[in-house]
C-alpha cells in the first residue's frame, strides 16, 4: 500500500519509537523486508564467524586448548548449518527482496504478506537451532550434512536442529514462489525475459531450484524425525531400512542447494563487472543459458558426494559432474570478455567482484579433482574438501555478497560506504581468506581428515594449521573494518545520488533510497540496460541542444 | 458477453496479461509438494529394490475395501470441483455454490473413510520399513487432503456470501489446481500401497 | 613478448612442480596410479588457472580507466559463445578417460589375494580379522590403535564392515579411503609396494571420539610377516589362567572386561555373574568356538548398566573357547579355557 509522504512537518507528530518498531515488525514493504533480512543474516554471520574462530583457535596446535571434543563437534555442526541456511541463503534472498522488484520496475513482490512471513520464520529458525546448546546433551553434533545413523543417536539438540531447518525450508520455498510469480508477472512494460537484469535471472534460477529441491530435504527431515521419535525404520538396516537413503535424499537436495548459494552472487558480479567496465555484459544470452543449464544439471550430480560409499554408479555421476563445469567455465569467459577493452574503475564493488572471479576460479578448479572418483578416494572427507567449499562459498559467495553490499548500499541507505575503508576491508579479507584456506589443500593432500577436534603432533599438520588460524583472525579484522565502515557511514547524512556508479538497470532510476512506492516515473524499457539508454539519450540530447 | 473479443495486447504489455498471480503461485506450490512426495516415493523404490519379499511378511498388504471407497470419494470430489470450475467460467454464482458444497461433502467423506480404514490395517507404525512408508505416506497424504478441505471450505464460504464473483472466481481455479494435485496423489498412493501389494505387483 | 611467454612458462612449470610434490606418491600400486591421475589433472588445471588469473591481471593493468572516452559496447556474439562452450568441453573430454582408466585399475579385484582381512569399524576403533590365518587384531578406544600388518608386494583384500554407525577406512599414504557402512559391506584390494609404518584413521564423522579413531598400517617383508603371524598366534595360545570353581565373576567397565582369561572345569554346568558398571550401556556375554563365531555355545540377553545378572551355562568339553560382548565385539573379548 502506498504511503503518502507528509509534506508539512509539524502538523503530524513524529512517530514514537514504539510506533516505528511496530511498523518494522509488521511491514510488508519488500525494501524493509530486505533490510530485515540483512540485519538477521549478518547477526548470524557474526555468531557463526565466532564459531569459526573458536575452531581455528582450537586447531592451531595439537592437544585440547579451548574446546572439549564434545563442544567442538557441536561448534563445527552449527557453524556449517548457520552459515549455509541462515546467513548465505537469506542474505542473497535479502538482496533479491530489495532489488528484484526495483530491477523489474514493480511496486512490490507478488505476495507481500507471505514475503513478511518468509522473513520472520528465519530468526525463529536460528534461535531454535541455537537453543540446542541449552538442551540436554548439547546442540546438534552430526555435521551440517547430518548423516545417519549418527544423527539418529543424538539428543534433543538434534530435534531442535530438525525443527529449525524445517522452518527455514518453508520460509525459502514460500520466498521462491514469491520471486517466480513476481518476475514472471510483474515486469514493467517492455521488459521481455531477455531484457531482464541478470541478477533477476539469477534469482529466478535460484527460486526454481528452491521450489524443486528444498521439499526433498523437508521429506528427509520428516523421515529422520520419524525414525528418532516415532519408531519408524527408514534408516535402520537392522529393520529393513537403509543408511544410504539419507545420503541420497540429502544430496539430491544438497547439490542444488550449493547452486542456490552461488547463483545470486554470479548475478551480482555479472551486474557489477559491466557497470565498472563501462560496457554491457558480454554474452548476456550465454550467461542466461549457463544459469539455466546449471540449474537443470544440478539435479543430476548428487551422488558425487557419495563416491566413497562404494554403492553408487561412478561413471555416470562423474560425467554429469564434469559436464556441469562447462557452463561454469562459460561464465568466466563472459566476465573476462566484459572487462576486455573496457574502462575499468576499481571502486570497492569492483574490487570484491574481481576477488570473486579470482577466488571462485580456484574453488571451481579444485572441485575438478574430486569429480574423478579415483582421485576422490584420496581427498574426499579431508581438508581438501574444506578448502573447496570455502573457496566457492567464501571466496565466491561472500566476496560476491560484499561486492553487492558496497554496490547497493547507497541505494538502500542513501549514503556511500567509505572507499578507503572498503579498500582496507578488501585487502584484509583477500589476504586473510587465502592464508586461511589455501593451506587446507595441502593439509588434505597430507591426509588430514575433516571434522576432527584434535590431531597428533607427529602428522606434520601443525604448521599449516597455525597458518590457517592466523588467516582466520585476519578475516575477523576485515569484518571489523566492514562493521566500522557501516556504522560510520550510517551516521552521515543521506546525500547519495540516485545513480552514483553509472549503473544500467532500473534500480538506479529512482532516488537513494527509493520512495515507498519505488518509482516516481519509469524510464522506457527497450533493452536490458534501460538506465544506460536513458543516460546516453540524455547526453545526446544535451549535446544536440548546444548551439 | 461471449461475443466480445478481448483485445490482443501488444508485446510491450505482455507482462501484464496471462494467468493470475494466485493461480501461478498455487501451481508452484503444487510443484514443491509434488517434489516432497517424490522424495518419499524415491524412498519406497530404494527400499523395494533391496527387499526380497514385498510387502514383508509381518506387514501384509492392507485391505482394499474402505480405502477404495475413500479414494473413489476423493476422485468424485475432483470431478465435482471441475463442475464448479466450469460453472465459474460461465459466471453462474448459484451453480458454482452448489457444485462447491457437493465437492466439500465428497472431500469430507473421503477423509472420514480414510481415517476409518486405518482400523482395518493389520500392523502398526513400528512394524518395520513397509509400515514406516505406509503410515507416513498415507498419513501425509491425508494431511494434505485435510488441508485442502480447509481451503475448499473457505472457498465455499466465499461463494455462499457472494464474494467469489467479485474476484472473478480466481480462488476456484487456484483451489482446483491444488485439489487436482491431491486427487492424483491419493490415486497414486492408493495404487502403490493397496492395489500393487494386493495383486502381487 | 618472448619475455612474457618465458615468464608464463616458468610460472607454470614452477607451480606444477611445487604442487605435484604436494601429493604423496602412494605406497601401493593403486596409490601410485592415483598420484599419476593427480598430476594429470594438475597439468590440465594449471594452464586454466594461470590463463584466467593472468588475463584478469592484464585487464586490470591494461584497461584501467584513464580517460572519459566510452568503451566499445560489444555485447558478444553467438560464435564467441560457441568457442566459450567448446574450450571447457575439450578439457573435460580429455579429463574423463584418464579418470576412468585410473578408476578401473583401482577397482580391479585380484582373484588370489595374498592376505584377506575383515575390517570391522566400531565406535571408536578397529578390529582386523585375518581370515586365512585365523588371527584377530583389535584396538581399544583412546587406549590402543589397532595395527594392520601386511606383507609387501602382495595383494591385500579388505572386506569392510561397520558394527554401528558410518565410519571410513582411510590411509593417506595409500591415497585411498572407503566407507564402512552398516548394512552395506564394501570390498577392495590394495597392493603395498613400500616397507614402512603408515598412519590411518577414520575419515567419516562418527561421534564423540571420531578424531581419535586411529590405526596403523605396517608393511613388512614376507618372512617378517610370517614370523609376526606365528608370534601373534603363540601369544594368543599363551593366555592362560588357573581353573576356578564352576562360577565365574566378570565385570564390564569402560567397555572392557576385567579379565582376558576365564577357566572352568569341563563337563559340568557352570554359571557366569556379569556386573555391568557402564551406566546407560548394555553388554552381553557370549561363548563361541572362536572369534569367527562359527559355533555359539551361549549368548546372554543384553545386561543393562548398572546391573548384575547371573547366567547358567551348559557343560563344555575341554578346549579353548572365545568369549565376548557381542555388542562391542572383539575389543571386548577374551579366552575361555576349559580344563
Amino acid at each position: 500500500m502506498a504511503i503518502t509522504e507528509v509534506q508539512r512537518p509539524g502538523l503530524v507528530p513524529e512517530p514514537s519509537p514504539a510506533t516505528r518498531l511496530v511498523a518494522w515488525l509488521t511491514t510488508t514493504d519488500h525494501k524493509r523486508i530486505g533490510i530485515l533480512y540483512f540485519w538477521n543474516s549478518f547477526a548470524v554471520f557474526a555468531v557463526a564467524g565466532v564459531m569459526a574462530l573458536l575452531m581455528r583457535t582450537e586447531l592451531a596446535q595439537p592437544g585440547t586448548q579451548l574446546l572439549s571434543v564434545r563442544a567442538y563437534n557441536q561448534v563445527f555442526t552449527l557453524h556449517g548449518t548457520l552459515m549455509i541456511f541462515l546467513f548465505i541463503f537469506p542474505v542473497l534472498a535479502g538482496f533479491g527482496n530489495y532489488f528484484v522488484p526495483l530491477q523489474i520496475g514493480a511496486l512490490d513482490m507478488a505476495f507481500p504478506r507471505v514475503n513478511a512471513l518468509s522473513f520472520w520464520l528465519l530468526p525463529v529458525s536460528a534461535l531454535t537451532i541455537l537453543s540446542g546448546f541449552l538442551a540436554k546433551g548439547g546442540a546438534a553434533a552430526s555435521g551440517w550434512t547430518n548423516y545417519v545413523p549418527i544423527s539418529v543417536q543424538q539428543g534433543a539438540g538434534e530435534d531442535l536442529w530438525i525443527a529449525g531447518l524445517l522452518l527455514a525450508g518453508v520460509a525459502s520455498i514460500l520466498g521462491a514462489i514469491n520471486f517466480i510469480v513476481t518476475i514472471l508477472r510483474l515486469r514493467a512494460p517492455g521488459m521481455t525475459m531477455m531484457r531482464l537484469p541478470i541478477f533477476s535471472w539469477a534469482t529466478l534460477a535460484t527460486s526454481l531450484l528452491v521450489v524443486l529441491a528444498t521439499p526433498v530435504i523437508t521429506a528427509g527431515l520428516v523421515m529422520l524425525f520419524a525414525d528418532r521419535r516415532l519408531g519408524t525404520t527408514f534408516f535402520n538396516p537392522a529393520r529393513g531400512g537403509d543408511v544410504l537413503l539419507w545420503q541420497h535424499v540429502f544430496w539430491f537436495f544438497g547439490h542444488p542447494e550449493v547452486y542456490m548459494l552461488i547463483l545470486a552472487a554470479w548475478g551480482m558480479v555479472s551486474e557489477i563487472i559491466p557497470v565498472f567496465s563501462g560496457k554491457p555484459l558480454f554474452g548476456y544470452t550465454g550467461v542466461v543459458l549457463s544459469f539455466l543449464l546449471i540449474t537443470a544439471l544440478s539435479f543430476s550430480v548428487w551422488a558425487h558426494h557419495m563416491f566413497v560409499t562404494g554403492q553408487v554408479e561412478l561413471p555416470f555421476f562423474s560425467v554429469t559432474t564434469e559436464l556441469i563445469s562447462i557452463p561454469t567455465g562459460v561464465l568466466f569467459f563472459n566476465w573476462l570478455a566484459t572487462m576486455r577493452k573496457g574502462k575499468l574503475r576499481f571502486d570497492p564493488p569492483m574490487l570484491f567482484a574481481l576477488g570473486f572471479v579470482a577466488m571462485f576460479l580456484i574453488g571451481g578448479l579444485d572441485g575438478v579433482w574430486m569429480a574423478s572418483p579415483a582421485m576422490d578416494f584420496a581427498i574426499h572427507d579431508t581438508y581438501w574438501v574444506v578448502a573447496h567449499i570455502h573457496y566457492v562459498l567464501f571466496g565466491g559467495t561472500v566476496f560476491g555478497i560484499m561486492a553487492g553490499m558496497y554496490y547497493w548500499f547507497p541505494k538502500i541507505c542513501g549514503r556511500m560506504l567509505s572507499r578507503r575503508l572498503g579498500q582496507w576491508h578488501f585487502w584484509l579479507q583477500f589476504i586473510g581468506f587465502n592464508l586461511t584456506f589455501f593451506p587446507m589443500h595441502l593439509l588434505g593432500l597430507r591426509g588430514m581428515p575433516r571434522r576432527i577436534a584434535d590431531y597428533a603432533p607427529d602428522r606434520g599438520w601443525t604448521f599449516l594449521n597455525s597458518l590457517a588460524t592466523v588467516g582466520a583472525f585476519v578475516i575477523g579484522m576485515a569484518m571489523l573494518v566492514f562493521l566500522v565502515n557501516v556504522i560510520v557511514t550510517l551516521r552521515r547524512p543521506r546525500e547519495a545520488p540516485a545513480d552514483p556508479w553509472g549503473g544500467f538497470t532500473l534500480e538506479w532510476a529512482t532516488s537513494s533510497p527509493p520512495p515507498a512506492h519505488n518509482f516516481e516515473r519509469l524510464p522506457p524499457v527497450r533493452s536490458s540496460r534501460p538506465v544506460y539508454d536513458m543516460r546516453t539519450a540524455a547526453q545526446a540530447a544535451a549535446e544536440g541542444a548546444e548551439p | 458477453m461471449s461475443g466480445t473479443a478481448i483485445p490482443i495486447r501488444s508485446g510491450e504489455e505482455r507482462a501484464v496479461a496471462g494467468t493470475s498471480s494466485s493461480v501461478l503461485g498455487m501451481v508452484l506450490f503444487v510443484a514443491s509438494e509434488s517434489m516432497f512426495f517424490a522424495a518419499f516415493f524415491g524412498a519406497y523404490v530404494n527400499t523395494y529394490v533391496n527387499q526380497k519379499v514385498w510387502p514383508p511378511n509381518n506387514t501384509p498388504a492392507p485391505p482394499l475395501s474402505l480405502a477404495t471407497a475413500a479414494v473413489a470419494s476423493l476422485v468424485l470430489s475432483g470431478l465435482l470441483l471441475q463442475g464448479a470450475f466450469r460453472a465459474a467460467r460461465r459466471g453462474l454464482p448459484g451453480t458454482v455454490s452448489r457444485w462447491l458444497v457437493l465437492t466439500l461433502a465428497a472431500a469430507v467423506a473421503s477423509v472420514v473413510l480414510t481415517l476409518v480404514s486405518y482400523a482395518e490395517v493389520g500392523f502398526g507404525l513400528h512394524a518395520g520399513i513397509f509400515a514406516s512408508l505406509f503410515y507416513l505416506m498415507t498419513g501425509l497424504g491425508l494431511a494434505h487432503v485435510a488441508g485442502g478441505v480447509v481451503l475448499l471450505a473457505l472457498v465455499v464460504v466465499q461463494s455462499l456470501t457472494g464474494r467469489l464473483a467479485l474476484v472473478r472466481y480466481q480462488p476456484v481455479q487456484a483451489a482446483a489446481v491444488y485439489w487436482n494435485f491431491v486427487v492424483v496423489l491419493g490415486l497414486v498412493i492408493y495404487v502403490v500401497f493397496y492395489v500393487l501389494t494386493n495383486t502381487g505387483g | 613478448m618472448v619475455a612474457r611467454r618465458c615468464a608464463v612458462t616458468a610460472a607454470f612449470l614452477t607451480a606444477a612442480v611445487l604442487l605435484a610434490g604436494c601429493a604423496q606418491q602412494g605406497v601401493s600400486t593403486q596409490g601410485q596410479d592415483i598420484h599419476d591421475l593427480y598430476v594429470r589433472i594438475l597439468l590440465l588445471a594449471t594452464p586454466v588457472f594461470i590463463g584466467v588469473e593472468a588475463f584478469l591481471l592484464w585487464c586490470v593493468v591494461r584497461y584501467r580507466k584513464r580517460d572519459d572516452r566510452p568503451a566499445p559496447q560489444d555485447p558478444g556474439s553467438g560464435r564467441t559463445l560457441g568457442v566459450f562452450f567448446a574450450i571447457p568441453t575439450v578439457i573435460i573430454a580429455i579429463l574423463f578417460p584418464f579418470g576412468e582408466q585410473t578408476l578401473s585399475y583401482v577397482q580391479h579385484r585380484d582373484k588370489n589375494p595374498g592376505v584377506v582381512i575383515n575390517v570391522d569399524a566400531f565406535q571408536w576403533e578397529w578390529t582386523f580379522t585375518y581370515v586365512n590365518e585365523g588371527l584377530v587384531e583389535t584396538g581399544k578406544t583412546l587406549v590402543k590403535a589397532a595395527v594392520m600388518e601386511v606383507p609387501v608386494n602382495q595383494t591385500v583384500h579388505v572386506h569392510l564392515r561397520s558394527r554401528d554407525v558410518m565410519h571410513e577406512f582411510y590411509v593417506p599414504a595409500l591415497l585411498f579411503m572407503r566407507n564402512a557402512l552398516p548394512g552395506h559391506p564394501n570390498d577392495f584390494d590394495f597392493t603395498p609396494t613400500k616397507l614402512g609404518t603408515f598412519p590411518g584413521q577414520c575419515a567419516e564423522f562418527c561421534g564423540l571420539w571420531h578424531s581419535k579413531m586411529t590405526f596403523v598400517l605396517k608393511v613388512v617383508s614376507p618372512p617378517d610377516y610370517a614370523a609376526w603371524i606365528q608370534s601373534e598366534k603363540a601369544a594368543a595360545l599363551n593366555v592362560s589362567c588357573p581353573t576356578g570353581p564352576p562360577a565365574v565373576q566378570l565385570v564390564a567397565q569402560n567397555t572392557s572386561w576385567n579379565t582376558a582369561c576365564l577357566a572352568v572345569p569341563p563337563d559340568q554346568p557352570w554359571s557366569a555373574t556379569v556386573t555391568n558398571k557402564d551406566a546407560g550401556i548394555e553388554h552381553t556375554f557370549g561363548v563361541f568356538d572362536s572369534s569367527t563365531e562359527g559355533v555359539k555355545y551361549f549368548l546372554s540377553p543384553p545386561v543393562p548398566g548398572p546391573t548384575v545378572a547371573t547366567f547358567q551355562l551348559p557343560p563344555l568339553r575341554p578346549g579353548r573357547y572365545y568369549f565376548e560382548c557381542t555388542i562391542h565385539g572383539p575389543s571386548m573379548s577374551g579366552t575361555l579355557i576349559v580344563k
